[in-house]
């Protein structure tokens, strides 16, 4: 649910013995597929999992390869397979003359025929009904060339999700279908069918695909092939999905040994950053090479950079990789994994600055981001008054576009990104004192369990390459933000616009809100936002009753007097003390070592905040109730409790409903502090937005304006409220 | 003076005390079933503090206040059960504004399980019907003059049946042309044979309708007697003296 944490694609081996045949320099293969093909190929968190995957991993394992699990189009791995880009492609396809020119194909795994997939209520018997009918198809399947031969009406779609889409809603009847493919649509599906009718069609077989150029490996493959399906290892996997009646939630065959929660500041290219909703960059695609070699299930969780020492430590996560700096400091507080990568600190200025060497570099106003080397070098060459100290990369870097400091002092690598990023920016490396750094992962001391197992995955990925290769993948892209390593997404280029001021602010609003998706950082913000208020203001409200009841009590009985004390110190510490240091009190102190999901912690600590101003609010409004009240009732016979539920709060609701309103409105600006424990609220979506683009003012006003909008929206209906309290008497 | 009458309340010894303030000092009296007692004296003499003393909405500091042969101040008493045979009616009359004139009579009958919903509302429609204000039942008490609205807090304790009415000044915060139709309600409550103490500063309605006067001055009985003789044969220098400034 939470929108801060997203889950990275992830690749998984065989949690299977290895055949020891090459040591810890066992080639990887590089696998393409489709992921949307259950239960062949599809992905549950980010795991590859289906029939396909297993059937890969196994006979990989066989031979004593790892594997890489790509994502593409079905249709593009047929071109990708042949170019040498992926060295098999797996994703169902059924073996045909066609293909067989272009590819070559493994011995045959699956044998499949096509069915049609229809609505419960359908009027499709017979194969003649089918003809002529409205059928939606995946482009490039077998299903699709068979649609053509029966009707004109063929919808062509890119996933069966769409083709599933077309089928709810009317917009086709029905889709042709590999007929294991059907059983798990109809599975997930409980409104669809599955008609075996297709008479005519003939029984297809399923091979993986390879280049017509690597025969060598392709008979590798098929010989291990042969042996699973000889030595049971096949049939297991096969029976693992029939016995789960290839629903598509069913896990894979080789399932994870367990999950890895790693936490990271997406603000670091080339380091870590988010690409659309998917974590990019390097550290993440060598978590994800980890991940996938010690058979974890990987999530990612996004967390200011200064904040994740702490949050490491404390065990809410398993371990941090943001770009750490080993240093003494840090390794007081956390373990370190082995280095993995080695920096140093350079300035970056603007063209034609005036900054040549080290010297001029003296006394000049420097950004830096609060908490790294550059940060701790910064303050050896000028005084900290003349440091600006930035939460984020991209606000250091805009204080040097717009000149509010004459550099940035920044590790290299990131230095080189945002040149790339940023033109009219040059790096200077002229920190001649400045000492080489090493990255590592951190874990919380303790757990060197945990350090062991990764440092030695390290090793062997350093030892295979696979960390050069990810590194040499972000130098070729000139450490720009590019999609990570393991996805085959094509990096989209930033299209210059001179189109004046209009143009450019469409540029602006694509840019900002639509281009990967990026609305939803304010979709899922506003839902982050909306939950926390509404949860909180339940919880204050009626925390806020309570106390006010005790403290009225004491007033005017002298009873509850502990209970009052109590209430009092509570009203006296939360009404005096700032609400962002109450929320990293609870959520660094008191929930500590919880695990409790962080948008309800927020809840927790916003209601208790909110609560001690309710509780004032509702006894000033139980004490502007006249004293003749209460007498009145109790003359009667009245109980105090009585006279307080039938007499004094009907009337004092009326007194305080206006203030009651004020609070949550209040309350609803205040969760804007939420981002500082992770969570991504409102305000922290639109400052992830500016992050990424670059553009404070579009997100900012939308989300100001967002903001205004539920506001007016509350005050309207408070008022209204008030209104019609007021008419009754 | 009819003390044939059974023995209501037995006022013993009474003191109170707001901090080193002593408001009333050493009180006794007795009131008979049916007695009609007026309380009259100057501002801040304690007269009402007695009042409320007599339902413990004010908690003597000393001696004792025995009901219906129930010592009140005792801590085990359930002063709960005892308040509503004390009928007690206010200067500023304390109708529930959020109720209707209807409802403000129905609520404790009904909340304290005495009377169903629909005989609390019979109830109330023959009340009201009896001050003439059954076409004001659905109203709410700011839609209803002064005067109404006391004869409303009159019937409202009457509801509860009580043995006993305290009147606490009923026509203080009156305007001068409604003073009378509360006092003819009063009048005629006296008349129906109902024990009353009334803390008043209507001098002749207090001559009128009591039995007994009691003048009170600086949180002592000063004076004790019939009307007649108060009113017509003041010995007390004091009452002569506040008897010529009402008069």
């Amino acid at each position: 649910m939470i929108a801060a944490i997203a889950i990275v694609a992830v690749i998984c081996v065989a949690g299977a013995s290895y055949q020891m045949m090459a040591g810890n320099d066992r080639d990887v293969l590089v696998v393409e597929t489709s992921p949307d093909f259950a239960p062949f190929d599809y992905l549950i968190g980010n795991k590859y999992v289906g029939i396909d995957m297993d059937i890969v991993r196994a006979v990989c394992n066989d031979m004593g390869y790892e594997v890489e699990f790509r994502t593409n189009t079905f249709d593009s791995i047929l071109m990708s397979v042949p170019q040498g880009k992926a060295d098999i492609g797996a994703s169902g396809f059924t073996i045909d003359e066609d293909r067989a020119k272009s590819v070559n194909f493994s011995i045959p795994y699956a044998e499949i025929k096509q069915v049609v997939v229809a609505p419960i209520d359908t009027d499709i018997e017979t194969l003649e009904d089918v003809y002529g009918k409205r059928i939606s198809v995946q482009t490039g399947t077998t299903g699709a060339d068979y649609a053509e031969t029966v009707t004109k009406n063929v919808v062509f779609q890119k996933t069966y999700s769409d083709v599933l889409l077309d089928i709810t809603t009317g917009k086709a009847d029905c889709e042709v279908v590999d007929s294991t493919v059907a059983i798990a649509q109809v599975a997930a599906h409980p409104e669809l069918q599955v008609l075996d009718i297709l008479t005519d069609s003939p029984v297809e077989e399923y091979g993986f695909i390879f280049s017509k150029s690597n025969t060598e490996l392709l008979e590798k493959f098929n010989a291990s092939l042969q042996r699973i399906m000889d030595n049971g290892i096949y049939d297991q996997i096969w029976d693992h999905y029939e016995s789960n009646g290839f629903s598509p939630d069913t896990p894979s065959f080789y399932d994870y040994k367990g999950t890895l929660v790693v936490e990271t500041s997406p603000d670091f290219p080339p380091f870590e950053y988010m690409y659309g909703s998917e974590y990019a960059g390097i550290d993440m695609d060598i978590m994800a090479a980890i991940a996938n070699d010690i058979n974890y299930r990987l999530v990612i969780k996004n967390n200011n950079f200064d904040s994740i020492v702490l949050s490491v430590s404390q065990g809410k996560s398993d371990m941090g990789a943001s770009g750490f700096t080993i240093d003494e400091d840090r390794a007081k507080q956390v373990l370190f994994s082995d280095p993995y990568y080695s920096i140093k600190q350079v300035v970056v200025v603007k063209e034609g600055s005036s900054i040549q060497s080290l010297d001029d570099v003296r006394g000049k106003r420097i950004a830096v981001q609060t908490g790294t080397s550059g940060a701790a070098y910064a303050e050896t060459v000028t005084s900290t008054t003349n440091v600006s100290y930035q939460k984020m990369y991209t606000e250091a870097v805009m204080d040097v576009m717009t000149g509010k400091v004459d550099c940035e002092i920044v590790d290299n690598t990131v230095a080189q990104s945002q040149v790339a990023m940023n033109p009219g920016l040059k790096v200077m490396d002229i920190l001649t004192d400045a000492e080489t750094e090493y990255y590592g992962f951190i874990f919380a001391k303790g757990n060197q369990e945990l350090c062991d197992m990764i440092n030695a995955s390290l090793a062997k990925l350093q030892g295979n390459g696979t960390i050069d290769r990810i590194v040499k993948y972000y130098a070729d892209n000139e450490y720009k933000e590019v999609p990570s390593y393991f996805s085959s997404q094509v990096a989209e280029d930033d299209q210059d616009s001179g189109g004046g001021f209009w143009a450019d602010l469409w540029d602006r609003i694509y840019n900002d809100f639509i281009k990967n998706d990026r609305y939803n950082y304010i979709f899922e913000g506003l839902k982050n936002t909306l939950i926390i208020a509404a949860v909180a203001l339940a919880i204050g409200m009626s925390l806020g009753a309570v106390v006010a009841m005790v403290r009225s009590t004491h007033d005017q009985t002298g009873k509850l007097r502990i209970l009052n004390a109590v209430c009092k110190v509570y009203t006296t510490v939360i009404r005096g003390t700032p609400v962002m240091v109450q929320l990293l009190i609870i959520y660094y102190v008191i929930f500590a070592t919880s695990d409790l999901n962080s948008v309800l912690i927020a809840s927790v600590a916003f209601g208790l905040n909110s609560g001690a101003y309710v509780a004032e609010a509702v006894r000033g409004g139980i004490n502007a109730v006249p004293k003749g009240q209460m007498e009145a009732c109790r003359s009667l016979g009245m109980t105090d409790r009585m006279a307080m539920t039938s007499v004094i709060l009907p009337q004092a609701v009326r007194n305080i409903l206006p203030s009651l309103g004020n609070e949550g409105i209040s309350l609803l600006k205040e969760t804007s502090v939420a981002g500082y424990i992770g969570i991504m609220d409102l305000t922290r979506g639109a400052d992830i937005i500016r992050g990424q683009t670059y553009d404070a003012l579009l997100p900012m006003i939308v989300a100001g304006a967002i903001y205004l909008a539920i506001v007016l929206i509350l005050t309207y209906l408070v008022g209204r409220l008030e209104k019609r309290l007021n008419n009754a008497y | 003076m009819p003390t044939d009458g059974d023995l209501l309340i037995e006022v013993n010894n009474l003191s109170k005390s707001f901090g080193d303030h002593e408001v009333l000092k050493d009180i006794s009296l007795k009131v008979h079933k049916g007695e009609v007692i007026s309380i009259i004296g100057p501002s801040g003499c304690g007269k009402s503090t007695f009042l409320r003393s007599l339902n413990l909405l004010e908690r003597p500091t000393a001696g004792s206040v025995v009901f219906e042969g129930i010592d009140i101040t005792d801590p085990d008493v359930d002063i709960d059960l005892v308040r509503r045979r004390i009928g007690m009616v206010f200067q500023s009359f304390n109708l529930f504004p959020h109720k209707t004139v209807k409802e403000n009579i129905m609520l404790a009958p009904v909340k304290l399980g005495i009377l169903t919903e629909a005989e609390a509302s019979a109830k109330a429609e023959e009340l009201l019907s009896r001050i003439g204000l059954l076409d004001k039942a659905d109203q709410y008490p700011s839609r209803i003059s002064g005067g109404q609205q006391q004869r409303v807090a009159i019937v409202r304790a009457l509801a509860m049946n009580p043995d006993v009415m305290l009147f606490d000044e009923p026509t203080s915060a009156l305007d001068p042309e409604m003073v009378g139709e509360v006092l003819n309600l009063i009048k005629d409550l006296a008349d129906s044979g109902m024990t009353m103490i009334v803390v008043t500063h209507e001098m002749g309605f207090a001559r009128e309708i009591s039995d007994r006067v009691l003048f009170f001055n600086e949180g002592v009985v000063a004076e004790e007697n019939t009307p007649e003789e108060i009113f017509g044969n003041p010995q007390n220098e004091r009452l002569k003296d506040f008897l010529s400034k009402m008069l």
